[in-house]
């Protein structure tokens, strides 16, 4: 089936496939996962979905929405949805409360009534079933009372996992606490322009700052769009009419289905996680590439870092380092991209790899 | 089993019997079509709503009665309910008509009690299985469900009875192919309630304001079911600056009903869960373009004669609503299609396909006509 864009990826596939890094194996769940749908439902919808997908690059190149706008819309929702009905940890704390006011058992129960004598019948049965529905509350309330305090201590063990992960990477080139550094080279985009081959598909251009690679990409028959968590490199595009999104990486590419990108470039944020990020950063990406995908990455020589103190400070506050090219060649090998290839720049890396995707139709 | 064919008796039990309910419809209709073969037939309901006394008894009534070896049960289920554990106790042979349940991870977040009713009807129809002689389903997507509950012996498909409106067949006047319309107006049919996403709807609709037409509206019909996700969905209206653009009619009798659909110049559903979606048929009978995500049993209702759009991102749907507002071709290709779809969600073919599902699984009904 030919998937739009931006369909949701399927759940069901991703939270079950489980991934040996080194073998680059991926196991799909054998299990029915959702029903089957009728051929020509599925042909009229693929078609259509063209169609829309046109008519919305047509409106992104009139610049109808600005690049915070879907963001905009999601987190308003967000903020409206009720304490406890999301799964951030100030909604756990507050079902957390609710489920401690609700778990004790009364056997008070109310008896005032407004026809006459019924309070006093209410009464009578209230005081003669009194010694077995105590005994019943009891249990009840014994075992509520432990199954709260279980809660409780696994909230403070889960606490304490959750504040060393965060400590681990809080400090982010991308966030507010540091700008993000946006790596120029001459030739470059020539490079990566001429590695890319022939335009067979949308190219996502990972932390896209002004939009530069991907107008210049647009301007030789690719079909671009960028995403950057950054708002403010987002403000002043190079030319206004490009699709740039604000939104961040991870989660974009969690939005997009399998086998829907042509390509993917790589940059900025991607040197500067910690390396089990890069690898799930990675896995996403060769998730959405479709088969014969292009995925490139252009990394800031590790290097280069020691020639300015702002870089120094970026690099020694980031939750991990940069990779050097050929770090990223054995990563890339290893997961199976085939002619992996590195080119230099004076500050900069670039390494492409192509996928071929073993599972796609045909094959 | 030994029974005598004159004293064949074929009751139906539901946890709500309610009017311009599409279950309580489809359930006084499979009465009308069991008592046509002139077998008695009885409904008994946990709760009967004031405009259906008469039709229907009581469930404690029911639980009063004992084993009667002439009797079939027939159980229309659609959420967690005391009567199927009820059921589970009973000697009489049992089929379930199933209209789906909606899973307890979408209601629970907003509502815990209604999340765990839910999950318990899904439970209830594990431990209801063993007593099942068949099921019959309103949709394959519902046949698919219970398969996923181990329930598949007996198995069958047949169409629900849908409430016909004022218009019996797509309108041929010209109207009903909204291309005189100078403002767009998007309609959506159904309960206030987390499963139906109208939070969706409102985002997109936003996508559409900012888009392409800013003097659109957008009217949502239905009683809440939520009180909790109805206040957010007008915060959120209000929130993005559009509160004076989308309407909450609150229930609606049917000459209301009528006018929301003949002013509609599209049909938009983006629930994450139907079983089966009547307001789409509606919207068909209409002559509405019908815009869906295509989630559970929607794919199945529209098929080819609306849009099924495969994502709910905001700007795709709003594209998907202004592809099919702009294109006449388009708008008369699903016009031709929405026919063929009308057909087979025709009251006959309802009543000839849930006829053939009794045949199969009563069979003592074999060779009734």
């Amino acid at each position: 089936m030919n998937q739009s864009l931006d369909e949701p990826a399927n759940a069901a596939t991703d939270e079950n496939q489980e991934i040996d890094f080194l073998n680059g194996a991926s196991h799909a769940p054998t299990s029915e996962s959702s029903p089957p749908m009728n051929v020509q439902t599925n042909e009229f919808m693929s078609k259509i979905a063209r169609e829309i997908d046109e008519e919305v690059r047509r409106k992104r190149a009139q610049g109808a929405f600005p690049p915070a706008f879907e963001r905009r819309l999601k987190t308003i929702f967000e903020q409206l949805v009720p304490p406890g009905a999301g799964n951030s940890r100030k909604d756990f704390e507050a079902l957390l409360r609710s489920s401690d006011r609700a778990a004790y058992f009364d056997i008070d129960v109310p008896i005032a009534s407004q026809k006459p004598g019924v309070t006093r019948v209410k009464k009578l049965l209230r005081t003669t079933q009194a010694w077995y529905l105590n005994y019943l509350a009891q249990q009840l309330n014994n075992f509520s009372t432990n199954l709260m305090r279980l809660l409780y201590v696994f909230d403070s063990r889960v606490k304490k996992l959750e504040d060393a992960s965060e400590s681990a990477k809080t400090v982010r080139p991308s966030g507010t606490f540091l700008k993000p550094y946006y790596v120029t080279a001459s030739g470059l985009d020539e490079k990566l322009l001429s590695s890319m081959g022939e335009p067979a598909g949308r190219v996502l251009i990972a932390d896209c700052g002004n939009g530069y690679l991907v107008n210049h990409l647009n301007e030789h028959g690719f079909d671009s769009y960028g995403v950057d968590s950054n708002l403010e490199s987002l403000e002043n595009p190079v030319v206004t009419s490009l699709d740039l999104r604000w939104q961040d990486l991870d989660e974009h590419l969690k939005e997009i289905a399998d086998d829907a990108l042509f390509g993917i470039v790589l940059q900025n944020t991607s040197d500067m996680i910690s390396p089990v990020e890069k690898l799930d950063l990675i896995l996403q990406a060769r998730r959405v590439l479709a088969p014969t995908g292009n995925l490139a990455i252009i990394s800031i020589d590790p290097r280069f870092f020691e020639t300015s103190s702002e870089l120094l400070v970026q690099r020694d506050l980031s939750p991990g380092k940069p990779f050097a090219p050929e770090t990223w060649r054995y990563v890339l090998e290893q997961l199976e991209f085939s002619n992996v290839s590195t080119t230099s720049f004076e500050n900069c890396h670039l390494t492409m790899g192509y996928f071929t995707n073993n599972d796609a139709p045909g094959d | 089993m030994g029974l005598r064919n004159y004293s064949l008796e074929i009751d139906q039990v539901l946890p709500s019997f309610a009017p311009r309910d599409a279950i309580g419809y489809h359930t006084l209709k499979m009465q009308e079509l069991i008592q046509s073969l002139g077998i008695k037939s009885e409904i008994y309901a946990d709760e009967i709503k004031e405009d259906l006394q008469g039709h229907a008894h009581l469930f404690a009534e029911f639980l009063r009665q004992s084993y009667r070896s002439n009797r079939y049960i027939i159980y229309q289920a659609s959420t967690g309910s005391p009567i199927a554990g009820h059921l589970t106790s009973r000697r009489e042979p049992i089929l379930i008509n199933y209209h789906n349940i909606t899973p307890k991870e979408i209601l629970g977040r907003w509502d815990i009690g209604v999340g765990i009713v839910v999950g318990a009807g899904i439970k209830q129809l594990s431990s209801l299985k063993e007593k099942l002689v068949g099921a019959i389903s309103v949709s394959e997507y519902n046949k698919w469900c219970l398969r996923q509950e181990g329930i598949t012996e007996n198995s069958l498909v047949a169409a629900p009875f849908i409430p016909v409106a004022a218009h019996s067949g797509i309108a041929d006047d010209g109207i009903g192919i909204r291309d005189r319309f100078v403002s767009s107006n998007w309609l959506f049919v159904g309960r206030i309630a987390p499963n139906k996403a109208q939070h969706d709807i409102i985002k997109a609709f936003s996508a559409y304001i900012t888009g392409w037409q800013q003097d659109a509206t957008l009217t949502l019909v239905g009683g809440i079911s939520s009180q909790r996700y109805s206040d957010s969905l007008r915060n959120l209206a209000g929130e993005l600056g559009i509160s004076g653009r989308v309407h909450f009619t609150g229930p609606v009798d049917n000459m209301e009903l009528e006018k929301h659909y003949r002013d509609a110049t599209v049909f938009i559903c983006l629930s994450d869960h139907e079983g089966f979606g009547f307001p789409i048929i509606e919207a068909l009978r209409h002559s509405v373009p019908v815009v869906a995500f295509a989630s559970s049993a929607i794919p199945e209702t529209l098929g080819i004669s609306g849009i099924l759009v495969p994502s709910k991102d905001p700007i795709q749907v709003a594209a998907a609503v202004a592809l099919v507002e702009n294109d006449r071709q388009l708008r008369e290709k699903l016009r031709a299609e929405a026919r063929h779809t009308l057909e087979r969600y025709s009251p006959e073919a309802a009543n000839m396909q849930n006829l053939n599902a009794l045949q199969k699984l009563i069979p003592e009904l074999a060779s009734r006509k």
